[in-house]
């Protein structure tokens, strides 16, 4: 048996748990076992890593552990890891919600539904673990029920839908039919019924697939559900979103797109065009957030862009063989390594959003700030977590942007070579969105949250959970040799044993002779903090207040810069920009809008307005406003009716519910018989 | 070469990047000063007052820790940039020869500087630090720009490479000179100084800073600026001389490392001399500007001009 069939196990407790009576039992006893079942995912991907792949069967269904799922595996459980176990205490933040039960039955289905996905070996179960995960994120983002958010979860389902769902359901048809049934949908059989498909066929495969990971990892012309989608969910479900399930859509692409359709150097432009102008746009969409988890989100746009940009250097360069395939095989290494990182980051930044927000009530940079006195731990988690994003070195991010760039600048193609350019750009621009984002929260002193007794340090369980990520933004960093032969491990499966070529070892990485020594530099720069400090040491004087020019009548609080006023300048000078994306923006909603509006007019064939019978259904918050009464429903009243009238004339006997169902049941089994 | 010549190389580099910078910005001021028909002070007065300033305990403005810690950390990163550098043909401390790493660890010094700035309450150290931010914004993207033509025209991104293999064509002449005005900027010389500007921030990220702590800051900023230049005069020099196999031509280039340094301060001096401060949404414009034009640079170097 798999061990990660014991992982499945251990989320089925997990939600089942949720059924215990109490709120906090519920939750806190799900969430641990949640990190039980992450901890159990990392076991498989250690005994993948070190035993070669495995194959085998969870419950039934056929899985296939290779070296790139190994990789994305591991995404799910470290930070499923991380984001469990700050929720054992992060949850009694959302008690006066209630519905403990559904959060542990979403949540704990969620990551299993994505372990699923990265391993299962055959297409009929991924579109199914796929389905299962849109509908648990459904639910986390639409958990919290708030007026503001509802129509965020709808946006992302309704997306979803059209984008996701209908195009694999498409596929499931074209898939049965090139292998000749629905019964043999292994990616293999598909892999060979693939390479004597005629071009129409390939072409068609291509547009499907590719709509469904661009919608998921929301890549630019569909990502609109993305920034709205995310922050609604309570943070440790976001990060799970951010960190993970945006990931599962490059896991399919390189399975996809890539594995199993074969290579092809086109698909690889497209990549690179659609990963330059996400970056680009999600990124500079985030620099002007004030919301702090909306920021989050947009950054998730713009890191999936890095990501996408360094696959589609691989795909471009792969086919071209020779030295410029080693470049290639190095940026599909490098965007591996990035999404790795990004989960890592992303996945600690949604938690200590979580966690500023579980001390204070509010994610609004505008009002926070002067938290890193009294919140110590998760300021300095987040630090961590800002410069690892950022790019800053020794942190893990700037690793893999360093190869993405390398790979970009080395291509000798003017076109990859913009890419990379425009990923240096924007990486300052992400360097100045998490100042502004660490500065605004931690920076400064506000007298609102020094004087209160309320605004604490979050539990020891939260800064470990916060912790267990931010530590490893550090770790992966110093130490990225390490994760060389992993990684390479699944570029090496999806291009035929063609890996890239990284000399490493615990000091070094790096590729040709373009290095770099992390470990070197952080003991340099270790020994040079340490010795001018201890040479130098800072003496103080007196203490004084901040200079404030003399004035008296003045709140102090209001004596800084606010998260909106940061960039204002830099803002205004790419607001034609800003002007321009937002009409892109407009269409999208538009075609939201509309498809919304064409599915509502289907729906109100088959609802009707129970009180006022008149009243036309015209959008979903007509649903939500009046009670509807559903087709199906309709067609079963006057037997529902007749039972309840039966009830009402034997008023000796008393059915009770079960008994009535049973009637229900006994009652149809006849009359099917009877139809017979 | 042998260690031991490796050694006293990297121990001569050593040296030059402690002890010149503070000179370097005497020089600045006896320049500026003479085109003022002043005096101006003696060639060490930068010495003189980082002296006095270290022996002065610094005012207390908060209890963060960062507050205490980023000004060291801050020099440390300003030192490992300068130690990444060439000196003759030695690199004293080779932990990632590379255009994208020195760079970041050059910008790791303003990323201190704003996180200092950021971390009392004090609206004008807020601006500066937005301020100095806004530059890197601006001018972040011409360097990558830059670097893309370099490493086109040699084929890496490694130093090594560069400074042996670049090819003389119009876009290389381009990208010195836009390269030039890009370091003129990253270091934070006037017109450019608009996040330290003392006359209307009162210092920006640097105003709650006092006493030793101040001194550990400027300290920093003077060999940060000193690593940049360093490097732009490397580029510029280095691939026209060939390989430098013995230990007397490094000498010898080092010698003209060192001269062309000290002789391109006076220029700097002479540009910070006759012009005034502009304003940050300037400094965004032009910046944008020169963005557009290395983006011709850099299709041109793709045609291979």
């Amino acid at each position: 048996m798999l061990i990660l069939e014991y992982a499945i196990w251990a989320f089925i407790i997990g939600g089942l748990l949720g059924f215990l009576v109490e709120y906090k039992a519920s939750t806190k006893a799900s969430s641990l076992m949640a990190a039980v079942g992450a901890t159990l995912l990392l076991g498989q991907v250690y005994e993948v890593y070190t035993n070669g792949p495995v194959t085998g069967s969870v419950f039934g269904v056929p899985v296939h552990i290779d070296g790139l799922s190994a990789v994305f595996l591991f995404i799910v459980g470290i930070v499923s890891l991380g984001s469990a176990i700050f929720s054992i205490s992060y949850m009694d933040h959302h008690k006066r919600r209630g519905k403990g039960w559904v959060y542990a039955i979403a949540y704990n289905t969620f990551i299993a539904s994505m372990a699923l996905v990265v391993t299962v070996s055959n297409l009929e179960y991924f579109v199914t673990s796929w389905e299962l995960m849109t509908l648990s994120s459904f639910i986390l983002i639409f958990w919290k029920e708030d007026k503001k958010d509802l129509d965020a979860s709808f946006k992302y389902y309704l997306t979803m839908h059209f984008a996701d769902t209908i195009p694999l359901f498409m596929l499931l048809g074209i898939a049965s039919v090139l292998t000749g049934s629905i019964h043999n949908l292994s990616y293999s059989a598909i892999h060979t019924a693939l390479m004597s498909a005629p071009t129409p066929t390939r072409l068609l495969f291509y547009a499907l697939t590719l709509s469904v990971f661009i919608s998921k990892s929301g890549i630019v012309p569909l990502h609109f559900w993305l920034p709205d989608a995310h922050p609604a969910a309570p943070s440790n479900a976001s990060a799970l979103l951010s960190g993970i399930m945006i990931k599962t859509a490059v896991y399919g692409l390189l399975r996809f797109d890539w594995q199993i359709v074969g290579h092809n150097a086109n698909l690889g432009y497209l990549v690179v065009l659609l990963g330059a102008a996400t970056l680009t746009i999600g990124t500079l969409y985030a620099l002007r957030e004030t919301n702090s988890k909306r920021l989050l989100a947009y950054h998730s746009v713009g890191q999936m862009g890095y990501i996408w940009l360094g696959i589609g250097i691989g795909m471009a360069l792969i086919p071209r063989g020779g030295t410029l395939a080693a470049i290639g095989a190095l940026g599909m290494f490098a965007g591996l390594f990035h999404a790795i990182n990004h989960a890592v980051f992303k996945g600690s930044l949604f938690l200590e959003a979580g966690a500023v927000e579980y001390a204070t009530g509010t994610i609004n940079l505008n009002e926070l700030g002067g938290l890193g006195i009294k919140m110590r731990v998760t300021a300095l988690a987040t630090l961590f977590s800002s410069l690892a994003i950022a790019g800053v070195p020794p942190f893990n991010g700037f690793i893999s942007k360093w190869l993405i760039y390398v790979a970009g600048y080395q291509s000798r193609n003017l076109f990859l070579a913009f890419g990379a350019v425009l990923a240096v750009v924007i990486s300052a621009v992400t360097l100045a969105s998490f100042i502004k984002f660490y500065g605004a929260q931690f920076g400064g002193e506000k007298k609102k949250y020094k004087d209160v007794k309320e605004v604490k340090e979050v539990p020891g369980s939260m800064q470990l959970g916060e912790w267990i990520l931010a530590g490893l933004t550090l770790f992966i960093g110093i130490f990225p040799g390490l994760f060389v032969n992993f990684l390479n491990g699944a570029v090496g499966t999806v291009n035929n044993g063609l890996v890239a070529d990284i000399p490493h070892n615990l000091y070094k990485i790096g590729f040709g002779s373009v290095l770099f020594s992390p470990v070197l530099f952080v003991v340099l720069l270790g020994i040079l903090v340490f010795g001018f400090y201890l040479t130098f040491k800072p003496s103080y004087g007196k203490e004084a207040r901040p200079w404030d020019c003399g004035t008296t009548d003045f709140d102090p609080d209001e004596y800084h810069v606010n998260a909106e006023g940061f960039y204002v300048k830099f803002e205004e000078k790419v607001e034609s920009f800003y002007r321009f994306m937002d009409w892109f923006y407009m269409i999208g909603s538009g075609i939201v809008h509309y498809t919304v509006r064409g599915y509502m007019w289907m729906a109100s064939y088959f609802v009707k307005i129970v009180d006022t019978p008149y009243t036309g259904i015209k959008s979903v918050s007509d649903l939500r406003k009046n009670e509807v009464l559903y087709g199906d429903e309709e067609a079963f009243k006057p037997l529902v009716r007749f039972l309840r009238i039966a009830c009402d004339v034997l008023p000796g006997v008393r059915l009770g519910t079960f008994v009535i169902l049973a009637l229900v049941i006994v009652g149809a089994v006849i009359g099917i018989l009877m139809v017979l | 070469m042998e260690t031991a010549v490796k050694l006293g190389f990297s121990l001569a580099g050593i040296i030059i990047m402690l002890l010149l910078p503070p000179y370097l910005e005497g020089i600045a001021r006896r320049v500026k000063a003479r085109l003022q028909y002043r005096r101006g002070p003696p060639l060490s007065q930068t010495w003189y007052d980082l002296k006095k300033l270290f022996s002065m305990p610094s005012v207390k403005p908060t209890k963060r820790a960062l507050f205490t810690w980023a000004p060291y950390l801050a020099l440390a990163s300003a030192i490992s940039a300068a130690l990444l550098l060439p000196y003759g043909s030695v690199v004293p401390v080779d932990f990632g020869f590379n255009l994208v790493v020195f760079f970041y660890v050059v910008v790791l010094v303003s990323v201190f500087l704003m996180l200092a700035g950021l971390a009392v309450q004090n609206a004008f150290s807020h601006l500066g630090s937005a301020r100095e931010m806004q530059i890197i914004l601006t001018v972040e993207p011409l360097i990558a720009i830059l670097y893309g033509v370099l490493a086109y025209n040699s084929g890496s991104l490694n130093l090594y490479t560069i400074l042996t293999g670049l090819h003389l064509t119009p876009s290389l002449v381009l990208t010195y000179m836009l390269l030039a005005y890009a370091l003129y900027v990253e270091s934070g010389f006037v017109p450019f100084d608009i996040a330290e500007a003392e006359q209307e921030v009162i210092g920006g990220p640097l105003s709650e800073y006092s006493g030793r702590l101040l001194g550990v800051f400027y300290y920093a900023i003077y060999i940060k600026r000193f690593a940049l230049l360093w490097f732009f005069i490397s580029l510029l020099t280095l691939p026209w001389i060939g390989p430098i196999e013995t230990s007397g031509k490094a000498a010898l280039v080092l010698a003209l490392q060192f001269i062309l340094t000290v002789a391109f301060y006076p220029i700097i001096a002479a540009l910070e001399a006759t012009n005034a401060r502009l304003r940050i949404d300037h400094v965004v414009k032009m910046n944008t500007r020169a963005f557009f034009a290395g983006l011709i640079i850099l299709a041109m170097a793709f045609m291979g001009w």
